[in-house]
This record gives structure tokens, C-alpha cells and sequence, in this order.
């Protein structure tokens, strides 16, 4: 997780979220649940988490598979020559102005056509030393909060020393108790998939 | 809505039942020219015969016959699918032009073309491959020795010759690196049409055509244009002939073609699926040069569909050197089937080559407003036509009232 070529570009923004376009998904670009960054002016960048990846729709594709006769050559071509149209949407978690992080909204959010970038291991360590962004994620509505959080959780415990994986899982289960401790079902299912193997 | 669709709804309804009502017609027509096709399916002298003096009759005439020969093929005769090779690399090419405008900002015109190569078997990504849009601004681009500006159809010349040239760059070069036979298509005729440049250049031009398809000849290329939804009727002006006497053959005569409101795809509605008809040759006068430079333009059709319930018929014109080599003409059948299979009825790699030719509206207002940018860095005024300004004003800028 240590690539800075851009991923996309952003179509359109808000100051709770935004969705870039890009072209065909290979498994080098974002994931569900990764941490991204637009910089977006000198020193700003605003931080946020997939939540979704969308394939949209294309006339050429959905008669190729109206038809049945696919070919792996055909298939390749729609997939790396052609431009499928691919939008991934991005909850803002935060951001930095020069070296300083922010969890919490922008106040500004990013403008069309700026980069998406894939946070480094360096960006991750940093956003994730408090978790104020957690309450964004669980309190978005229409978005898969559970799912993103403990998918995002993973991810990040990885990019941690291992002598502190287990210590970073614990502090985020910790705080993750004490924002769902009025919904004992709903923080069970998210401790169990993030706890540490020991 | 200027429009007046209630009134055009009434001559809609007209407009249908003459179609209903034609259709006996043209169904009693049809059977006939079927029966005479398979009348004279094999007899080739007597065709000859009647082609001849048909030829002769309108010699004295400003139009000449054109019409289909007979090859060594029996007329209504079907050809089955041959087995098409698992290995096949198939390239297609297509080009795309904005023509120049008075109306616009400044005179210019600009061709793009694009390319693809589809390896069937590889298991790889067909290779994409876009030359350099070209943009002509200088004086000698856009006006002749009397300052008349370039036509349309002269530029369509240009884009025509841009597109078998990126052809001939690649095809050979694939032929002579991959061990399978290289298909090069073409959308449309294989012809170059050259009836609106000036006489001088109609020559040069088509020399230059014919030096390019010398190179796909040379590289063993197999080289095919492919006509979707055909209007053509050069098998049904045959068939005219064959139901006249030959003694009947005179200019007035061929005025009153008997089956003039049919077209050829009719005629050979009998082609199952990936069957293709006999191979005709091309006659008409404007063709001499290509059957002296050894490329007499043949055709045939065949039926791209594979479902029995809904033929789809192309014409599918090939040179001389194509027909006289079995192997390449089976070849060329089966590849165009097996990519028409891809889509359900249309070469892949053909609509494939017009998406990466094509010049959409957007990229083309993209290109004015760069023009517009350098020409006012360069101090020059750039304004379109009061004529284009008003249009503008008056298509974009009105409320749309519907009901």
C-alpha cells in the first residue's frame, strides 16, 4: 500500500463525501474499505474511506453479454482497451493542512478532476493514531459502515509493526465499545471479525 | 417544435399501408428473379452474352451498365461456413474527419484514424493503435489553383487513403511476424471514391489507392470490405438481363428494370446462417483500373447471423487475389462470421476501429476552443458566422414547451 500513481479522478464532490471515476479495477487500485487521499490545494489533502465501487452501465457491454459468444480476447479488450466507466464513492474521514491530521469534515471538499491517490503505509500510521473518524463511519447513513470499518480495521492492523498489531486492535475494539455500547449486537458483530489472532 | 407531427401522423398511416400493400407485389417479384437465378445458375456464356450487349447498348449512353458477372461459381448455389482456423489475427481499421466550415471559426479540417488487431486464440488483449490526427491549415491543404475550398468529398479521399494506410503499415508487418493468416477488413467498399475531386487528381489518387493494396497483396494479406444493410443491386441487374431475350437488350430496355424496387439481400434471402452466395465480379466502367492493376473487385454476400429466425445479410467486397486463392476466400468467410458471432451481427473489430476513430461532438468543440485560445494568443479575432451565431441562438437557447 505504498503507491502514489493516481487511481481516478474525482466527478463529483460534497463536503461528506465525493466519487471519482476511473478506468478498469486490477487489483493495484483501491479497495473497499481502503484509506485515500486527494490532495486537493498547497498543503491540504482530505482523507477519506471507500465505501462503495460501482461498474456502470455501457451499451457495448451489456449487448456482448446479450449475445453469449464471449471470447477471452473480446473479454480483454472491454477490460484494459476500452474506457468502462468505473465510480468509486469516498466517505471523508478527514484531512491534513501541512503536517497536521484532522479527523472530522473538510472545510472545503475536493474539486472536480483533482487525483485520488492510494494512502501510503506512512499516511495510515498517522490518520489511525486516534479513531475520532469512527463515529463518521458508524453514523453515515446509506453507507455500509459495519462493513467498511472492520474491513478497513484489517487492513490497517497490517500496516502496523507486528509487536503493535494486536495493542492497535484492541485500542480501536476499545473504541469501538464505547460508541456502540447501547448496541451490544450490532458491536459484537464487528469485534469478533477484527479481533486479533493470537 | 416547429414540426407539425399531427399532420405528419396522417401521411405516417398512408406511408404504412402502401408498404402492406406492396408487399404481394414485391413477393411475386421476388419468386420470379429466385427462379431465374436458379434458371441460370450455371449458365455463364449466356450471361456473358447478354452482359456484352447490354454493355454495348448503353455505350452511347452518359450512364454504363452496372451489374454482377458470373464467376466459376453456380449463381444459386449456396457455401456453406467453412471451419475457420482456431489461430486468426483479424485487423480492422476505420478514420473519421472534420470537415471544414465556412461558418466556423477559422478553415481547417482534420482526419483521425483508428485501428485494432484481434488475435483469435492468443488469449491476448487485441492491440489498439491510433496514428497522429492529422490537422490541415495551410493554404495549400484547403484551396485549389482557383481558391475554391477543398470539398467534403475531397477530404473523405484523404481519410479513405488514411485508413488503408494504417492497413498496409500494419498488416504486413503482422503477416510477417505471427504464424496464423492475417484478415485486414474495411467498412464498406473496397473502392476508392473518387467522383468529386477533379479529373487530374482522380487518376493520382487512385494510383496511390492501388499502390497500397499492391502492398497487402504482396504480404499475402486477406483483405475484405464489409458492407452492413447493403442497398446494392448488382445481382438483380443480372437477373434483369436473364429474363430479357437478348435481342430485347437495348437502351430502352434496360431503362424499365423489372425488378427495380428489390435489392440483392432479397434476392439471396435463401442463405442460412453463416452461408454465403456465389462470387460475383463487379462490372461497371470505373472499375477498369483495378481489374488492369490485377484487383477486379468481386463480391459476395453472406448471411452473418447465426440464428435461422433472423438472417443478416452484408456484402462482402474482395479483390481478384483473394477469389482465385480458395484457402484465403474460406478464410476471410469464417473470420467475418466467427466476429460478427462476437456482437450478433457486426464485424467486432469493426465497430471496435469506428470507436477509436470516431471525432465525437464534444472532442470536436474541444478542438474549436483550443483553435480559439491560440488564435487569440496570436492576436487574431476568432468569431464564427452571424449565420452559425443565430443558429446557434435560435436551436440551443429556446425553451422546449411539450405536451
Amino acid at each position: 500500500m505504498t503507491t502514489a500513481l493516481p487511481i481516478g479522478w474525482v466527478l463529483r464532490a460534497s463536503t461528506v463525501g465525493f466519487t471519482v471515476g476511473c478506468r478498469v479495477l486490477q487489483p493495484s487500485v483501491p479497495q473497499f474499505g481502503d484509506l485515500v487521499k486527494v490532495p486537493v490545494s498547497d498543503g491540504v489533502s482530505v482523507f477519506g474511506l471507500i465505501y462503495n465501487v460501482q461498474v456502470q452501465d455501457d451499451p457495448a457491454v451489456r449487448q456482448l453479454i446479450l449475445v453469449g459468444e464471449m471470447e477471452p480476447e473480446a473479454v480483454l479488450d472491454q477490460r484494459e482497451n476500452r474506457l468502462v466507466p468505473i465510480e468509486i464513492s469516498v466517505l471523508i474521514v478527514g484531512y491534513q493542512r501541512d503536517k497536521q491530521i484532522f479527523q472530522g469534515l473538510p472545510p472545503q471538499p475536493p474539486l472536480s478532476l483533482d487525483i485520488l491517490i492510494l494512502g501510503s503505509d506512512a499516511d495510515i500510521r498517522a490518520f489511525t493514531k486516534s479513531f475520532d473518524y469512527f463515529r463518521l463511519v458508524l453514523n453515515s447513513p446509506q453507507i455500509p459502515g459495519d462493513e467498511v470499518l472492520v474491513t478497513h480495521l484489517r487492513r490497517v492492523a497490517e500496516v502496523q509493526p507486528a509487536e503493535t498489531q494486536r495493542r492497535f486492535l484492541l485500542n480501536a475494539g476499545r473504541e469501538l465499545a464505547r460508541l456502540l455500547n447501547f448496541d451490544l449486537v450490532r458491536l459484537d458483530n464487528i469485534l469478533r471479525r477484527i479481533r486479533p489472532v493470537s | 417544435m416547429t414540426l407539425e407531427l399531427n399532420q405528419v401522423a396522417q401521411q405516417v398511416k398512408a406511408m404504412g399501408r402502401s408498404l402492406a400493400e406492396q408487399r404481394p407485389r414485391l413477393d411475386e417479384e421476388l419468386a420470379r428473379a429466385q427462379s431465374l437465378l436458379r434458371e441460370f445458375s450455371t449458365s455463364y456464356s449466356e450471361l456473358h452474352d447478354r452482359i456484352q450487349r447490354a454493355e454495348r447498348a448503353q455505350q452511347s449512353q452518359r450512364f454504363e451498365w452496372v451489374g454482377a458477372a458470373p464467376t466459376q461459381e453456380a449463381l444459386a448455389e449456396v457455401y456453406p461456413l467453412p471451419p475457420c482456423p482456431a489461430e486468426l489475427t483479424v485487423i480492422a481499421s476505420d478514420g473519421s474527419q472534420i470537415h471544414p466550415d465556412p461558418h466556423a471559426i477559422t478553415l481547417y479540417y482534420l482526419i483521425n484514424t483508428g485501428c485494432i488487431i484481434y488475435r483469435h486464440g492468443s488469449n491476448q488483449k487485441p492491440e489498439t493503435y491510433n496514428p497522429k490526427p492529422k490537422l490541415y491549415y495551410e493554404p495549400e491543404d484547403l484551396f485549389d489553383e482557383q481558391g475554391r475550398l477543398i470539398s467534403t468529398g475531397e477530404v473523405n479521399v484523404k481519410r479513405d487513403l488514411a485508413e488503408l494506410e494504417v492497413l498496409t503499415n500494419l498488416g504486413p508487418a503482422y503477416a510477417q511476424t505471427v504464424p496464423e493468416p492475417v484478415v485486414a477488413l474495411m467498412d464498406g467498399q473496397l473502392t476508392l471514391r473518387v467522383i468529386d475531386l477533379p479529373f487530374d487528381q482522380q487518376q493520382e489518387r487512385q494510383d496511390e489507392y492501388m499502390g497500397l493494396l499492391d502492398l497487402l497483396r504482396e504480404a499475402n494479406v486477406i483483405l475484405g470490405g464489409y458492407i452492413d444493410r447493403p442497398r446494392s443491386t448488382f445481382a438483380l441487374s443480372l437477373i434483369y438481363l436473364a429474363s430479357l431475350d437478348i435481342e430485347q437488350i437495348n437502351e430502352e430496355t434496360l431503362r424499365r428494370n423489372a425488378f427495380r424496387t428489390l435489392t440483392d439481400i432479397e434476392l439471396f434471402n435463401f442463405l442460412g446462417p453463416g452461408e454465403r452466395s456465389a462470387v460475383f465480379t463487379v462490372r461497371a466502367k470505373g472499375l477498369d483500373r483495378y481489374t488492369r492493376a490485377g484487383h477486379a473487385i468481386h463480391f459476395f454476400y453472406l448471411n452473418v447471423s447465426r440464428n435461422p429466425a433472423s438472417p443478416h445479410l452484408a456484402r462482402v467486397e474482395v479483390p481478384a487475389w483473394i477469389v482465385t486463392n480458395r484457402p484465403a476466400l474460406d478464410t476471410l468467410h469464417a473470420a467475418i462470421v466467427r466476429q460478427a458471432a462476437i456482437t450478433g451481427g457486426y464485424p467486432y473489430v469493426l465497430a471496435r476501429a469506428d470507436e477509436l476513430a470516431v471525432i465525437s461532438s464534444e472532442e470536436r468543440e474541444a478542438v474549436e476552443i483550443m483553435l480559439a485560445v491560440e488564435m487569440r494568443q496570436q492576436g487574431l479575432s476568432p468569431e464564427i458566422s452571424l449565420k452559425q451565431r443565430n443558429k446557434n441562438a435560435y436551436r440551443f437557447g429556446r425553451e422546449s414547451f411539450r405536451l
